[in-house]
């Protein structure tokens, strides 16, 4: 290793400035006005996604049977516990089962695969369409359990 | 002591990581719902809580700064910021990876923990970004410390957003099975050990840092006192060689 001869410390009476300042901070503002749109697009990404989920009303099965015939066809996040088992539609592979508020109940479809955290009892949010006796999901999502208790492994 | 600490967590680290994991995948039980793949959940859980460590290390080192001037504080709060970000990307990485086989998706809007959390993770990255582009030492150290101080303040939203409103699929834990809960305690306490160990790291990376940046300084000063740069090229080589040496000692 070559040896360096010592450096003395900064020498008194003088103004620290960087001769090199002006030609290093193009490459900062650059990488600074980039972070600060990737940044501006996560935030517009947040908020647009939270917005557009808002829009589309949370209900219960009670409220939406209550809602009648206004509700028909309109998306919804339907919010509720699952009640009794699945079947599957030998035809479409939809899963079809029911969702409860403990006052009503609504059939619900969903032609895709069941989240990991979806059983009997399960809090499940559905978002998708009504028309009056049948809820068909686009998305479905499940909650995780509050407890965590010790089950056998799954194969 | 922290020369100590950083070598007695060379030693412990890894022995801690291997009993970890072998609690993690081998002794803990499955969960009855989630069944194995709630086991992220050792690593997830821990590595959101080592960033709020990491941010609540910006905002009292930012707070001595600002009381002693000493920039010293703020290369700890520079360093506890990006391993923090780190810890925090890694929680909603992992996070996003359990999310997927148990509630049906990777990201769900609605949920205000993960909107939260988002929120709190790019303000961190505005704090990098605002030390990135401004030059001078103090200025740089006085604007970030301002910056560190109120975006704590994001912490404890993130924190208690799902124990007031209970809006989206987070759920607040209320019970764990006692081998679960040993597990844990276990996984917990090695990640913040493992935080412990990189911050000290990159905290001896950021004091040769700044003996670079203060050797290049007294370069440049020298060299415009004397009005003669022939030396200063070599002084600033010296400077670097001697972080080098900094960084590797």
């Amino acid at each position: 290793m070559a040896a360096v001869r010592p450096i003395p410390p900064t020498v008194p009476g003088t103004v620290a400035v960087h001769p090199r300042a002006p030609q290093r901070t193009r490459l900062p503002q650059r990488r600074f006005a980039l972070g600060a749109l990737v940044m501006v697009a996560a935030l517009t990404y947040l908020i647009v996604t939270s917005f557009s989920s808002a829009v589309a009303a949370v209900v219960t099965p009670s409220q939406l049977l209550h809602r009648g015939a206004a509700s028909y066809g309109q998306t919804v996040r339907l919010q509720g516990r699952v009640l009794g088992g699945v079947q599957t539609n030998a035809t479409t592979l939809a899963h079809v089962f029911t969702v409860s508020d403990g006052r009503a109940s609504v059939q619900v479809t969903y032609g895709s695969d069941l989240p990991g955290g979806f059983k009997t009892g399960a809090s499940v949010e559905g978002q998708g369409t009504y028309n009056g006796r049948v809820f068909t999901a686009y998305s479905l999502t499940a909650k995780c359990p509050t407890k965590y208790q010790a089950g056998t492994t799954r194969k | 002591m922290p020369r100590m600490l950083a070598r007695l967590l060379d030693i412990v680290i890894l022995p801690a990581m291997v009993v970890s994991l072998a609690l993690a995948f081998l002794y803990a039980p499955d969960e009855a719902t989630m069944h194995s793949v709630y086991r992220i959940f050792y690593f997830h859980v821990p590595a959101a809580a080592a960033s709020f460590l990491g941010f609540a290390i910006v905002c009292a080192s930012s707070v001595l700064y600002l009381r002693t001037r000493r920039l010293r504080y703020d290369v700890i709060a520079a360093a506890a910021a990006e391993v923090g970000v780190l810890f925090c990307t890694l929680g909603i990485g992992m996070g996003m990876l359990w999310a997927k086989p148990v509630w049906g998706a990777f990201w769900i809007p609605g949920d205000i923990h993960l909107m939260t959390t988002a929120v709190l993770l790019l303000i961190y990255v505005a704090y990098l970004m605002l030390r990135a582009a401004v030059d001078d030492p103090e200025r740089r150290a006085r604007l970030a410390a301002v910056v560190g101080i109120f975006g704590f303040a994001g912490v404890p939203i993130v924190y208690f957003s799902i124990r007031i409103v209970q809006v989206g699929n987070h759920p607040v834990l209320k019970g764990l099975d006692p081998k679960m809960q040993l597990t844990f305690m276990v996984c917990m306490t090695t990640m913040m050990l493992f935080f412990t160990f990189v911050l000290l790291r990159r905290i001896r990376l950021g004091d040769a840092s700044s003996a670079v940046e203060r050797l290049q300084l007294d370069a440049w000063a020298m060299m415009e006192r004397r009005q003669d740069g022939a030396d200063a090229p070599r002084l600033v080589a010296g400077a670097e060689h001697v972080a080098s040496a900094l960084a590797t000692k």
